[in-house]
């Protein structure tokens, strides 16, 4: 039993000889990315996702039915919620792509609405960058599907009159007819959402909102992370001192029990005070947690606790890699890729909407997808027993395979 | 003595290969990306929408036969939609009327019939009240979603379109003979896209889109394994030295030394990170590619050196690793752009090579940041042999 003791206390002694640079490093990292927050997003209410995608309008937009169409969008149009048109130099249109001002730019040729009225069309060059954002890249392009769609159509019915009404004679002015039916279909265009019912909005309240999610998928990726940081004292060539210990009666449980205590110790005292600190700078920053304004003082103190099982999880994942890498090089990559493949899978990263059915459903069951779905409990206020459980398995299971590892090592090393 | 500095890339080479747990790394970088490969090919979409209807109509397999960004998943009762909107499990739902092709019609004739009473066209020639053809139900209505409404309205538009045709004619000839009216709507027929698209500075346009989002973020992942290979080795450079190991060996040009030591790890790792580069088609211009991974390697060696020399001792280089991983996956452009974070981008190689891709702008920072890069480390291991 002395010896186990002794054991513990060379354990903690030896966790927390790195513990005063990992804290300040992390204290200092955590201040950063918090002023950097407040610099960023201070005052700014609305969530990132509630922003309109800003375009560039770059080109020959003198022409009188182009400029009466773009003012349609910007003012009239249901659209302009979801999209801006921005009018600029083709110089600026670059620049401002490349640095992620705007997501992209439409370049309209000379002569496009002489083109579209004689039915020649010429093509819009559509500039995006994948590089600052693939997604709205993405959606933009999709978007540039749907007016393709409108034109095409639109073109077919109005030719399709003009060439009716020729045929029958008698028509003077086809001209005028051709006006007409365009404002019909202006008029098509622009009232198109009475199509729809209004839209329902049924505010669901099992769901968290953008900030709070990216929050949450933020800290478990930085817990998730953190192992790095004691990577240069728990990756070892060697068990020598383990095996005597385990020839001496000293069980392998108890050893492996040990380091990881200690190691939870010193993973637990760094990590709490960022914990505490991300909270505090979220909440002093303006950043809107929609969940957080029906909170009182006690709600934000169940939700520091609620980090517990998830430092008890991840350190003993961290702690089963430590055992398994023999080198820095490779320990760092286990943690790195543990971290980000684990994060990236569990929505920590992106939604978890945006994964295929597959990955939607094994989310849930994995560490981190486990952790988020455990945070999303605690922030909506519910009964996340069934998770916190589910993480204590977790721990369990990490805990036995470190045991198997450190059994095998000392086997291999003896 | 003259060092022979190829020897000893070759030796610390050895030294690394001869780990089983770099080679199990080399071996897994690949297998990793497979996975996300396998991953980001199943359907998937930024916002998953349920479709319903309540009658018949082509618009359902007509929407999920789009490619796009969003997913449309078909339902055939309205209450299993809903379940799976309140589960979360979708992001909205649409419930088409089951007397879709009639709520269209109603509609236009709607329209037309509003404009002829306008101009005082033969007012009662049409007859129509205005059709709610689709019910729109959400949990909250995002930019996403509105985007996606565009894209509903897209789908129903030919419909739209030729309904409006029809009723038109109507007013002014009184022709609806079905045959003759879709003769004149099909005359000119063109079903060409309007767009072509671009990548912001490159020179060529592309006529398809790519909608592999999941797969995008990887190069991004891959770079950074490359660099926490760089900050592993510069590790092992600190213990070697805090044991007095590399004071026992001729080293010749200290400097050149140091750089040679981190070189080893990085150039194995970027070397298949390359090759998986090639493999997934992350790479449109293979010597391009070529020229920005020997820049990315230098810079990221100088870079780890840097660091070290900041950061001396081994723990606390040890500590700073997962800080700094951690502010450039969330800086760089890896898995989203955030503008707000633009003065701390410029600080990381990362940054250089995924903005260079797309950017030829970016090639020429780059070749700026790699020069301001070794004349910093040159300057700094200056100051810290002075201060010691």
């Amino acid at each position: 039993m002395r010896s186990l003791y002794v054991f513990f206390w060379l354990q903690l002694k030896r966790a927390f000889k790195v513990f005063p640079v990992v804290l300040i490093t992390a204290l200092i990292f955590t201040g950063c990315i918090l002023l950097l927050l407040c610099f960023g997003y201070r005052n700014n209410d609305k969530p990132k996702e509630d922003e309109p995608v800003i375009i560039g309008i770059v080109g020959e937009t003198d022409d009188k039915y182009l400029a009466a169409g773009l003012s349609a969008v910007r003012y009239f149009d249901s659209s302009r919620f979801a999209l801006k048109l921005v009018e600029m130099s083709e110089e600026e249109a670059k620049i401002q792509t490349g640095n992620g001002e705007i997501s992209g730019y439409a370049i309209i040729p000379e002569g496009f609405a002489a083109s579209i009225k004689t039915g020649e069309n010429k093509p819009v060059i559509l500039v995006t960058s994948k590089a600052v954002d693939n997604i709205v890249s993405l959606l933009v392009r999709d978007f540039a599907d749907s007016i393709s769609k409108y034109l095409n159509e639109t073109q077919s019915s109005i030719y399709g009159v003009e060439a009716y009404l020729k045929s029958l004679g008698g028509y003077e002015d086809v001209w005028k007819e051709i006006n007409d039916i365009n404002k019909y279909y202006v008029n098509l265009v622009l009232h198109r959402d009475e199509l729809y019912e209004p839209v329902v909005i049924v505010k669901n309240k099992a769901k968290l909102s953008a900030n709070a999610g990216f929050m949450c998928g933020f800290m478990i990726f930085m817990i998730a992370m953190f192992g790095i940081a004691y990577t240069s004292i728990y990756v070892r060539r060697s068990v020598a001192l383990n095996s005597v210990l385990a020839s001496g009666g000293l069980s392998i449980i108890f050893q492996v029990m040990a380091e990881y205590i200690a190691y939870l110790c010193a993973m637990f005292f760094c990590l709490m005070p960022m914990i505490v600190m991300i909270v505090l700078g979220v909440y002093g920053s303006g950043i809107s947690i929609y969940e957080w304004e029906r909170w009182f003082l006690e709600d934000y103190s169940y939700f520091i606790r609620g980090f517990i099982p998830l430092i008890i999880m991840f350190s003993a994942a961290q702690y089963l890699l430590f055992l398994v890498a023999d080198n820095y090089i490779f320990g760092i990559f286990l943690q790195f890729v543990f971290a980000v493949f684990f994060s990236y899978m569990g929505g920590c990263l992106y939604p978890i909407s945006f994964f295929p059915e597959v990955v939607r459903r094994i989310a849930g069951y994995q560490p981190c997808g486990l952790a988020y779905g455990y945070l999303a409990d605690i922030i909506l206020l519910n009964n996340g027993s069934g998770r916190f459980v589910g993480m204590l398995l977790y721990s369990l299971v990490f805990i036995v395979a470190s045991v198997c590892v450190m059994s095998r090592r000392i086997r291999n090393e003896n | 003595m003259k060092t022979d500095y190829i020897k000893l890339f070759r030796i610390f080479n050895k030294r690394l290969l001869r780990k089983p747990g770099f080679i199990i790394m080399l071996l897994l970088i690949p297998m990793v990306v497979l996975l996300l490969f396998v991953v980001s090919n199943n359907e998937s979409g930024i916002a998953r929408i349920a479709l319903v209807c309540e009658g018949k109509s082509d618009i359902i397999p007509k929407l999920m036969a789009k490619d796009s960004v969003f997913l449309y998943v078909g339902y055939n009762n309205k209450d299993d939609a809903l379940k799976e909107l309140n589960d979360n499990k979708v992001d909205a739902v649409w419930i088409f009327s089951g007397e879709f092709e009639k709520g269209i019609a109603d509609y236009t004739n709607h329209i037309v019939e509003e404009k002829a009473r306008e101009n005082d066209l033969s007012k009662n020639a049409l007859k129509g009240d205005k059709g709610k053809v689709v019910t729109v139900i959400e949990n909250e209505d995002t930019v996403l979603l509105k985007l996606a409404r565009l894209q509903l309205f897209g789908a129903m538009y030919s419909e739209l379109s030729y309904s409006l045709f029809k009723d038109y004619i109507y007013l002014k000839t009184k022709e609806d003979r079905e045959e003759i009216l879709e003769k004149y709507y099909r005359i000119y027929q063109k079903n060409n896209s309007l767009f072509k698209y671009r990548e912001n500075t490159a020179a060529n346009v592309e006529e398809k889109e790519e909608t592999q989002y999941l797969f995008a973020p990887v190069k991004g992942l891959l770079l950074m394994m490359v660099l926490l290979c760089g900050f592993s080795s510069t590790m092992f450079y600190t213990e070697d030295r805090e044991k007095g190991i590399i004071d026992r060996i001729p080293v010749g040009n200290k400097w050149v030394f140091e750089h040679i030591y981190i070189l080893t790890a990085l150039v194995d790792a970027s070397i298949v990170v390359f090759f998986v580069f090639l493999l997934y088609g992350q790479t449109e211009n293979v010597f391009g590619e070529v020229i920005l991974m020997l820049m990315y390697v230098i810079s990221c060696c100088c870079f780890c050196s840097i660091i070290r020399k900041i950061f001396p001792g081994l723990r606390s280089l040890g500590a700073f690793i997962p800080v700094i991983m951690i502010v450039m996956l969330v800086v760089c452009p890896v898995f989203v752009y955030v503008k707000e974070f633009r003065s701390l981008q410029v600080i990381f190689p990362p940054f250089y090579y995924l903005m260079a891709e797309n950017d030829r702008r970016y090639f020429m920072y780059f070749g700026i940041y790699l020069v301001v890069t070794i004349v910093v480390d040159v300057l700094v291991g200056l100051g810290s042999r002075c201060s010691s």
